[in-house]
């Protein structure tokens, strides 16, 4: 069940930047140590303060690093032009961040956010093919009106075809969807969906983990999957070729220990499809049914721990 | 409860664990001459054991611990690792937790009666690591284990709070054991192997007759030439390997 309840948080304009966000985006500017973006993530939420690990890298001399000081300056400025713009950025550390996402070791350090950020969003990807066919856009519409049905999210990633097609028919069904972007939020990819991610972002929400003005790269593809992955309780590959991006989100959702479900048609037209079904939890469908039949079993096998546990424990 | 292989009686929990984490969690490898003896790390040059494991053998002989088992790796900068350290968050992060819940129970579940039938001795009492480093609170994994442990938990108080990375019976202070006890030190990540080590010959200081060890995660550097090798060899899910 989705908690409609906790609304994500603008801050006011008067409010002065928070020190957690100043030492966060400090950190990401100057990578202390030839740190990666994740190693820093990873030492943040260890820390649980952005600003122990940043202090933690101050040299122990007395005169202060003027680079360091550039950062903060710099991050100062960035926060408040952000703001200025009505962009809103949630860090990792935040209570409104998604925490689902903290569990994948790509954690974005922080996201843009346009629309409504929910707790405890039980959404499910549904991706595929940019270059769809009819009948793989019917499936995915299928498939996005069941998971509305069922009061789920459906989470894509705004590309062309499958995604488009997902999204689409969740709003038609006057569901919740979700789009985790590959460009920065202020950004529109394809241009031809700008109009559905302005919809989007009113009805439901849209994510971004890069800079807000941030072009799409060859790079920020696979990067936005691995959210995607991270975001959802499931990943469906509608239709994917060979080389397609599902692919990859498919892996990666392996590697996150996320179910993954494949229809009939990807695991008959692709060598990976066909392969990905020997690893845990990988599932195929034929039908929009047995997608949701899946969905559901896996949403009771996430309740039924503790009653295993107990079993277990009263047995001891 | 009237299954009457332990594995049978566990066999949820175990394919649990297998559907939810197998895509990127492995059992650990104890291989002679590809890995160590004592930590499963990877290995070369026809050893039997690591370099760490050697010099702690060298220094303290059969004071170390009798038995070890390991779970699975924890490989740095992957899903793996970053499992082991979130499922520390508080407030808890809901799968990291439930995966080393399910990690740490069947470890204990289906290990513990193996040890107790190559060993000869039951194990008679458990403790869990404590931190080294920072605040005293109650371990995450000492919550995890404690309704199914087996005997009784021995009061451990560190002596240090500075993250010490010597091996020395010292750095924990534990009441006298009865005679013919044994003892089960449980934790959750092993990296150098220094910390449940020293509880080891805290135990054996206080009378413990055999001590084994249970790890959830042997921590593992990729960057260590060594751990290149980790690569060669097949990593597969078995889910009913034993100690």
């Amino acid at each position: 069940m989705n908690d409609h309840s906790t609304r994500s948080y603008a801050l006011s304009m008067q409010e002065p930047p928070s020190a957690e966000h100043l030492a966060l985006l400090a950190l990401l500017t100057t990578r202390p140590e030839d740190s990666t973006w994740q190693q820093l993530t990873t030492g943040v939420l260890n820390a649980g303060s952005a600003q122990t690990v940043w202090d933690s890298y101050a040299s122990p001399e007395l005169i202060p690093d003027p680079a360091r000081a550039a950062a903060v300056e710099r991050a100062h400025a960035d926060l408040h032009a952000w703001r200025q713009r009505d962009l809103t950025f949630v860090s990792v550390l935040d209570h409104a961040y998604p925490r689902q996402l903290r569990d994948i070791h790509q954690v974005p350090p922080f996201l843009f956010v346009a629309g409504e950020l929910v707790q405890n969003d039980t959404a499910v990807s549904v991706v595929g093919s940019r270059k769809a066919s009819s009948r793989g856009l019917d499936i995915a519409a299928s498939i996005a009106r069941a998971l509305v049905q069922r009061n789920i999210t459906v989470l894509s990633g705004l590309a062309a075809g499958i995604d488009t097609a997902a999204h689409v028919a969740a709003l038609d069904e006057g569901g919740r969807t979700v789009a985790i972007i590959g460009t920065g939020i202020t950004q529109y990819y394809p241009k031809t969906n700008r109009q559905l991610q302005d919809t989007i972002a009113n009805k439901g929400l849209v994510l971004s983990q890069f800079w807000p003005d941030a072009p799409p790269t060859r790079y920020s593809f696979p990067m936005r999957n691995a959210v995607m992955s991270g975001y959802g309780i499931a990943s469906i590959i509608v239709e994917a070729s060979e080389h397609s991006g599902a692919r990859i989100q498919a892996r990666l959702a392996v590697e996150h220990g996320r179910p993954v479900i494949l229809t009939d048609g990807v695991v008959e037209a692709t060598v990976w499809g066909r392969e990905l079904t020997h690893q845990p939890d990988v599932h195929v469908a034929s039908s929009t049914a047995q997608v949701i039949n899946i969905v559901t079993e896996i949403e009771q096998r996430r309740a039924a721990l503790p009653g295993l546990l107990s079993a277990l424990a009263m047995a001891k | 409860m009237t299954s009457p292989s332990p594995r049978g009686r566990y066999e949820p929990l175990v394919n649990l664990l297998v559907t939810e984490a197998g895509g990127y969690l492995n059992n650990t490898i104890l291989e002679p001459g590809i890995t160590c003896r004592t930590c499963r790390t990877p290995i070369t040059g026809g050893w039997l054991r690591c370099y760490p494991c050697n010099e702690q053998l060298r220094q303290f002989s059969s004071r170390l611990a009798d038995y070890t088992a390991f779970l699975t790796y924890a490989i740095e900068g992957t899903q793996s690792a970053f499992t082991m350290y979130r499922y520390k968050d508080q407030p808890p992060s809901e799968t990291p937790h439930r995966i080393v819940t399910l990690l740490a129970l069947t470890g204990l579940l289906l290990h513990t009666e193996c040890l107790n039938r190559i060993s000869g001795i039951p194990v008679t009492a458990w403790v869990v690591v404590p931190t080294l480093r920072g605040r005293a609170s109650t371990h995450p994994l000492r919550n995890i284990v404690a309704p199914f442990a087996p005997g009784q938990e021995i009061p451990v108080t560190p002596t240090t709070t500075t993250g010490s990375r010597n091996t020395d019976a010292g750095l924990f202070r534990m009441p006298r054991l009865p005679s013919a006890s044994h003892v089960l030190v449980i934790d959750d990540t092993w990296a150098s192997g220094s910390h449940a080590q020293s509880l080891v010959l805290t135990a054996r200081a206080a009378g413990a007759e055999l001590v084994s060890v249970l790890i959830v995660a042997r921590w593992i550097k990729p960057t260590f030439a060594d751990n290149k090798r980790l690569a060669l060899v097949t990593l597969l899910w078995v889910p009913d390997q034993r100690v």
